[in-house]
């Protein structure tokens, strides 16, 4: 049994201008000890797919489908329990470091609050994990760090913060949401090794949503690709970024200067904008943008099919099929 | 280099090897600056007193004695009224600095001594009323926020609007009148019944000096001689600090810290108290401040028609009377009271916020 099975989840919102859908119809499943990486425009419904998950939308939101972990689903879970698998069996690390700390806490105290309500720890042990974690993620003299306040870091470090404060509960799965864009390359290295580690030593699973191809590849066993609030296409990491089939992913891969050189590169321009989610194209959503668009990808949303081994495609024309 | 100083110096629990400089030096430039507050107030005052129309001998003396130019300039002469006035108010800050603050022109006490005897009359009532403001307007708002737009958030939206909009004389009224005249539930006027002597005076809160003696029956009745007052004087208040607690409280819980501490599964009642609260406690306090405000001009109706012996009905009988040292007494006592609460309200804030202490 897969860790997390998540089917057909769809997220709405409701705004002024009536209800949106943002996340369309997803699928994926994460195995223990896997990192799982996702991609995407900016807009493609990344964030609001993983925040579905913990029950964090926004005001105005409604899930439907399916999240199954530990046999539950946790689009259903309510009161005690999810509060028992938020933090302590699924955490997250959020896209904006500089506002998911609380201004007025010290650090020690939002590094080791969950802690203790979670596992009943005493102050002194929490304090000590606080600590530990904060020299793994690399934060110079942690023990003062603890009475320190955000405001006193940068940041980079912040974001290291909130990785330590998502990990103080050795969790099983780890939701990141763009860990790694404020820091620089040899402490992003120094996450990941840490991340890899988790992996290996006690089977954390990760949900990593990144821009940065290098991360991915160097960290990623599996890429999902959104577009417009859909997976257009998922593989094996080095299988699709060496191969993508999908016009979307081939797209993003040739808009990079030099694929996956310096570990730097953004997924970024891709001529046409991306679709907001208020006026999404019938059919498949890329085809205004798309070169190899066909009469029915104006009309019909294509399905995600097997297109090989563990490999995934929503494209009814696949014109970068493999010979073979 | 820099950022390991500054650490140093704010870290809470290190304040022994290393001064918190910067908050000490944030005390001393917020206290210079009220000592040139507090001149420029007596200032004012004075002026404002001195200037106003009417004539205090005519105010003060007897009739027989306002025709008799004799008497009026004697009186003019025992109360400075003769010299310039620049010399007066020299005169006047003269004596201020020696604690003197002259003698009041109905009583013929020193003005300090009346105001001895009055201020803490005002103090229990006030310090009352703002407890109870305090606590149920805080807590009514952190209600109205969590049950936002929901019946019980619409209920004390009228509540709150009901309180800030409804005048004090005349809730004042409608309180002894229902409670006092019609139910006689509550004592109506003055601090404590006359079979029960006043307590030994040691703060002057008539509760707590009873209390401290073990005088149990005095103490529960000028406990319940402070309820009808102190209520009538927290209502505004309460209803002030609903409404602006529902407001601080609904703006902080939609942070992403408040997001992030419940991604980590903390329960929503701590969330609220601990974080959520934390967060909004600058904006309350702002509101605290205020409130010691309101009550201050709130305590001269409602202590003159609940017959309290304090600030409020000292204040009405000297403005009455043109009495000038009682009225410079009270304003300079008033004036106090607000640089007090000012300052009290700034120093919180950097305790509060650690990002204030910085600059
Ligand atoms: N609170 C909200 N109310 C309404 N719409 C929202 C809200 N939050 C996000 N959206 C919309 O949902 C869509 C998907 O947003 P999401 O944050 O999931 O994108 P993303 O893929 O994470 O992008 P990025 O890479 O920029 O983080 C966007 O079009 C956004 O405008
Ligand atoms: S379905 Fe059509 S429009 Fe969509 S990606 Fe494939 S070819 Fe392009
Ligand atoms: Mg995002």
């Amino acid at each position: 049994m897969s860790l997390l099975e998540v089917e057909e989840l769809r997220v709405r919102i409701r705004g002024e201008r009536g209800e949106v859908t943002i996340v369309d119809g997803v699928d994926y499943t994460v195995e223990e000890g896997q990192v799982f990486g996702v991609a995407g425009e900016s807009g493609s419904g990344k964030t609001i797919s993983v925040l579905a998950l913990l029950q964090l939308l926004p005001r105005g939101a409604s899930t439907s489908g399916r999240a199954i972990y530990g046999g539950r689903d946790l689009l259903r879970l309510s009161g005690r329990a999810l509060r028992r698998v938020r933090g302590r069996e699924l955490a997250m690390v959020f896209q904006d470091p500089l506002t998911s700390l609380h201004p007025m806490l010290t650090i020690g105290r939002q590094l080791s609050e969950h802690v203790r309500v979670h596992e009943g720890a005493s102050k002194r042990a929490a304090l000590a994990r606080a600590a530990e974690l904060l020299a793994e993620v690399r934060i110079p003299d942690p023990e003062r760090a603890l009475h320190a306040f955000p405001h006193q870091f940068s940041g980079g470090m912040r974001q290291r913060v909130a990785i330590a404060g998502a990990l103080a509960t050795r969790p099983k799965l780890l939701i990141a949401d763009e860990p790694t864009t404020a820091l620089d390359v040899t402490v992003q290295a120094g996450i990941l090794r840490l991340l890899d580690r988790l992996r290996r030593e006690s089977g954390l699973a990760v949900i990593l949503i990144t821009h940065d191809l290098g991360v991915m590849s160097s960290i990623a066993d599996h890429v999902s690709i959104f577009y417009a609030g859909r997976i257009v296409e998922s593989g094996p990491t080095k299988e699709l970024l060496s191969t993508p089939r999908h016009p979307y992913t081939r797209a993003l891969l040739d808009a990079l200067p030099h694929p996956v050189d310096d570990g730097r590169a953004d997924l970024l321009a891709i001529p046409g904008l991306p679709p907001s989610p208020r006026s999404r194209p019938a059919g498949c959503a890329f085809h205004p943008r798309c070169a190899y668009a066909i009469d029915a990808s104006r009309v019909q949303a294509p399905p995600l099919v097997t297109v090989g081994a563990a490999r995934l495609l929503a494209c009814h024309v696949d014109p970068f099929a493999s010979p073979s | 280099m820099a950022r390991g100083r500054s650490l140093g110096a704010l870290i809470p629990g290190r304040s022994r090897t290393r001064p918190p400089r910067p908050f000490l030096r944030f005390l001393a430039r917020r206290f210079v600056a009220l000592l040139f507050l507090g001149l420029g107030i007596t200032l004012v005052a004075f002026l404002l007193t001195n200037l106003a129309p009417g004539d205090p001998a005519a105010a003060n003396l007897g009739q027989r004695a306002i025709e008799d130019p004799a008497a009026v300039a004697s009186f003019r002469e025992r109360y400075g009224l003769d010299k310039s006035l620049p010399e007066q108010y020299g005169i006047y800050v003269w004596r201020l600095a020696h604690g003197d603050l002259g003698e009041s022109q109905q009583a013929r006490l020193p003005v300090t001594e009346e105001l001895g005897t009055f201020i803490p009359a005002t103090a229990e009532l006030a310090l009352l009323s703002i407890l109870i403001a305090v606590v149920v307007g805080v807590g009514l708002g952190i209600l109205a926020a969590i049950r936002q737009n929901r019946l019980t958030d619409h209920v004390l939206r009228v509540v709150s609007l009901t309180g800030v909009s409804m005048p004090t004389f005349w809730l004042a009224l409608v309180a002894l009148y229902i409670f006092f005249f019609r139910l006689n539930w509550l004592p109506g006027t003055g601090r404590l019944d006359p079979q029960f002597s006043e307590p030994e005076h040691r703060t002057g809160f008539f509760t707590i000096d009873a209390l401290l003696q073990g005088e149990w029956a005095t103490a529960g009745d000028a406990a319940r001689h402070l309820v009808l007052p102190a209520l009538v004087l927290a209502l505004y208040n309460i209803g002030l600090l609903t409404r602006y607690t529902r407001a601080a409280v609904l703006e902080v819980v939609h942070n992403d810290y408040i997001r992030a501490a419940r991604a980590k599964g903390i329960s929503e009642r701590r969330i609220v108290l601990r974080h959520v609260l934390r967060a909004a406690l600058p904006s309350v306090l702002t509101v605290i401040g205020l409130a010691f405000a309101n009550v201050m001009t709130g305590a001269v109706l409602v202590e003159n028609i609940f017959a309290w012996p304090g600030i409020g009905q000292y204040a009405y009988r000297s403005a009455t009377t043109l009495d000038l040292p009682a009225i410079m007494g009270v304003s300079l006592f008033v004036a106090v009271v607000y640089i007090v609460v000012n300052f009290a309200v700034d120093v919180l804030y950097g305790v509060i916020d650690p990002r204030i202490r910085v600059s």
